[in-house]
């Protein structure tokens, strides 16, 4: 049985988590694209970044050159978890239905 | 947990993951468009000054856009995780073996009509592209289209200008378009 993860499950990190997951290891996006998709202001989405961060599920880079941007990207371990939580869903669905 | 919970959960997923990839559809393929609007506006104003040369020019430029577009399909793959599907590749393709076949079958009166006709095969796929990538995409290949048959029939000596400014400059704004609309990937080592 998968465990459900309380801090991916909040309704903007779970998109956050989602976006994510779709790249590639090692591949990043850019903030401003993030908060497109998950339509979420940049305070908010900013502090659910921070949460994912300190669980390590994420990093976040800076850069200034060529201009100053800031790009998300998934790290092993998140990517893991949020597939652990997918499947977590998933049994809970498949439980339902049996 | 309950069961609408966990279903309202896994379709904000699936939505979410559906948004993603259609914007890093478009990040790809506006790159792929900006390649050729800017290769097709330069052939266009190269056969306008130096016409004798155009056959070679245009060989050279299709030849740029085509190892150009194989480079960066490559590079995308790598990432094993391609973002078209082959049915979009074949359809492709598909038009480009139509185009070639029908520039040896149907009589052609002058380089201005193979121009014009390679134009609209190319156009064609842009429309063809739209049906996976999105509206806009199939308006600008139908104006594209429609101006160059304008261009055809009146533009008369400034034909080839008239192509650079309304097919390069068409898929310019295409591409454009597509970047705003886009994702960009980057790989941080």
């Amino acid at each position: 049985m998968s465990k459900s993860d309380d801090i991916i499950h909040q309704a903007t990190r779970l998109k956050i988590m989602s976006v994510l997951n779709v790249l590639a290891q090692g591949e990043a996006i850019e903030f401003v694209k993030l908060k497109q998709i998950t339509q979420t202001t940049d305070g908010n989405l900013g502090a659910h970044i921070e949460v994912l961060a300190n669980a390590k599920y994420l990093t976040v880079s800076k850069r200034l050159k060529p201009r100053p941007t800031t790009r998300v990207r998934l790290t092993a371990a998140g990517r893991r978890a949020f597939e652990g939580h997918v499947a977590y869903l998933r049994e809970i669905l498949d439980g339902a239905t049996a | 947990m309950d069961r609408s919970n966990v279903n309202e959960a896994l379709k904000s997923i699936e939505d979410t993951q559906a948004a993603t990839k259609q914007m890093l559809l478009y990040g790809s393929a506006s790159s792929f468009i900006l390649l050729w609007g800017i290769l097709t506006s330069f052939g266009f104003i190269f056969e306008y000054f130096r016409p004798d040369d155009a056959g070679l020019s245009w060989f050279f430029i299709r030849t740029v856009g085509i190892v150009g577009g194989f480079l960066y399909a490559t590079y995308l793959n790598r990432t094993k995780r391609p973002v078209a599907d082959k049915g979009l590749l074949y359809a492709f393709l598909a038009t480009g073996v139509l185009g070639w076949l029908w520039s040896f079958l149907i009589p052609v009166a002058n380089s201005r009509a193979l121009d014009a006709h390679w134009t609209l095969i190319f156009m064609l796929t842009l429309v063809v592209a739209g049906m996976w990538i999105g509206r806009t995409i199939i308006a600008i290949g139908l104006i594209v289209s429609a101006l160059t048959i304008v261009g055809l029939l009146h533009a008369g000596a400034h034909f080839h200008l008239w192509m650079a400014l309304c097919n390069g400059g068409g898929l310019i704004v295409a591409s454009l378009w597509l970047r705003s609309k886009g994702l960009v990937r980057y790989v941080e080592e």
